[in-house]
């Protein structure tokens, strides 16, 4: 009988605290959607929260479910004695206060380790105290970082000139519906070409215009469901003297005779450290 | 009472009985992680891996894609030589009918740590060097190499090449 009075007390206690968390609080976001990748500020209004509104200053605790806290910052602090000092949020007056992150700097963590939510709670300096000097958990939406198909596609996304990039073309997603119908793809292709200083020398083409059908290289490999890809090794690809690199690839999808094409694409091609 | 001293001597049983070690056969020689790199080494497969789709958790189709047959890596052999003692001493990238990984001919390689050794280095002359770290050690005394090289631009790794080995 004794420990059923000691649970219902503890049980009690707990629901007791909870209750004292205030429930009050109303955030939104700028912009009102983000990825883990977006700069966003995030506005959090206490004027509900009788004892957090009374405050000179108000901390955030941030946290993915489930995942880091903000290690980019140095962590949360202690949640009972004191928050760490940058998560101090910023005073917009009038019971409105804002803190402004990137998730993936915030948290050191990649858009994958984030996920698709992030938690915080708005608190006093040393929370605990069970008199509202903090908030309940709340959560804020985080959008996916959608791959979007597209007619074109570089893999990798980003490279530099020492890398093999693939060039894809989907038929399925042709722009120009003469582009769906072929059964063989062709690309024009040309580098943008700078010296060591970064001054431009220019464009190289891999072959010109009229002699891409009967250049080999050129030819895109049929890898079936519309899906043509055409891979380069640009160390070696282009005639790029040394001392000299490649800033920039362009590209136009085409049939034999040129008579058929895409717009021009393009592709940065990053230095190499 | 009684009842929870039957519980508490099955518990300790449990945990008793949990320490026991199972019995395993012999452990065999310790494996030489630095003499077990050389040998002669044939590229059997190139993933290519894009580092910012797989950061972005996109479809695993845009995350990575296998090089070997579609860059052309078709006869490529990595030579690592060692002297008497197992060190490394010279090797030899032959890629007559394939893209060069290391791009220095021949030379001489070492390894950070020749215990547990995890980055080889290869040499070529005065300012060729080329670093590439090893994936993994699992296989490796089945005849197996695996060796990673990440590329990073400001600090940003963007693209990694893993490539497999028999010898």
């Amino acid at each position: 009988m004794k420990k059923l009075y000691i649970t219902v007390f503890i049980l009690f206690c707990a629901i007791l605290t909870k209750a004292q968390n205030c429930e009050q609080a109303t955030f939104y976001t700028e912009p009102a959607s983000f990825t883990a990748e977006d700069e966003v500020t995030l506005y959090v209004d206490v004027n509900g929260c009788s004892y957090l509104a009374s405050l000179d200053e108000v901390y955030l605790w941030i946290f993915v479910p489930g995942g880091p806290g903000p290690d980019g910052l140095g962590g949360n602090g202690d949640f009972c004695n004191g928050s760490n000092s940058e998560l101090l949020m910023n005073n917009e007056g009038d019971g409105l206060w804002s803190f402004t992150f990137t998730p993936t700097e915030l948290f050191d963590a990649s858009p994958s380790e984030i996920g698709t939510e992030i938690g915080f709670i708005p608190k006093e300096f040393a929370a605990c105290k069970g008199n509202g000097d903090q908030t309940v958990d709340l959560f804020v939406p985080v959008e996916s970082l959608e791959f979007i198909p597209s007619e074109s596609r570089t893999f990798p996304e980003a490279f530099t000139d020492q890398d093999f990039v693939t060039l894809y073309f989907d038929q399925k997603l042709a722009l120009n519906e003469a582009m769906a119908e072929l059964d063989d793809i062709f690309i024009y292709v040309f580098a943008e070409i700078q010296d060591g200083e970064g001054n431009s020398l220019g464009s190289i083409e891999k072959a010109a215009w009229t002699d891409v059908s009967t250049t080999e290289e050129l030819q895109m490999i049929n890898e079936g469901d519309g899906v043509y890809s055409l891979t380069m090794d640009l160390r070696t690809f282009f005639p790029v003297e040394e001392g000299n690199n490649i800033s920039n690839i362009s590209f136009i999808y085409r049939n034999a005779d040129g008579t058929v094409q895409t717009d021009t694409y393009s592709a940065q091609v990053l230095g190499s450290n | 009472m009684k009842k929870s001293l039957i519980i508490n001597i099955s518990v300790l049983a449990i945990l008793v009985l949990g320490a026991c070690r199972p019995e395993f056969g012999e452990l065999g020689e310790p494996f030489d992680r630095t003499s077990g790199l050389s040998g002669t080494w044939s590229l059997v497969s190139v993933t290519q891996i894009d580092e910012k789709a797989v950061n972005k958790g996109y479809p695993s189709f845009v995350q990575s894609i296998s090089l070997k047959d579609r860059a052309g890596f078709n006869d490529y052999q990595l030579i690592l030589n060692q002297d008497e003692e197992g060190n490394p001493t010279t090797f030899e990238e032959n890629a007559t009918n394939s893209p060069a990984i290391i791009g220095i001919s021949s030379g001489q390689w070492s390894v950070d740590n020749p215990s547990v050794p995890e980055t080889i280095t290869f040499s070529g002359g005065a300012s060729d060097n080329y670093q590439i770290t090893i994936g993994t050690y699992l296989g490796l005394n089945e005849g197996e190499l695996s060796l990673r090289f990440t590329r990073v631009v400001d600090g940003d790794p963007i693209v990694s090449y893993e490539y497999t080995f028999e010898k």
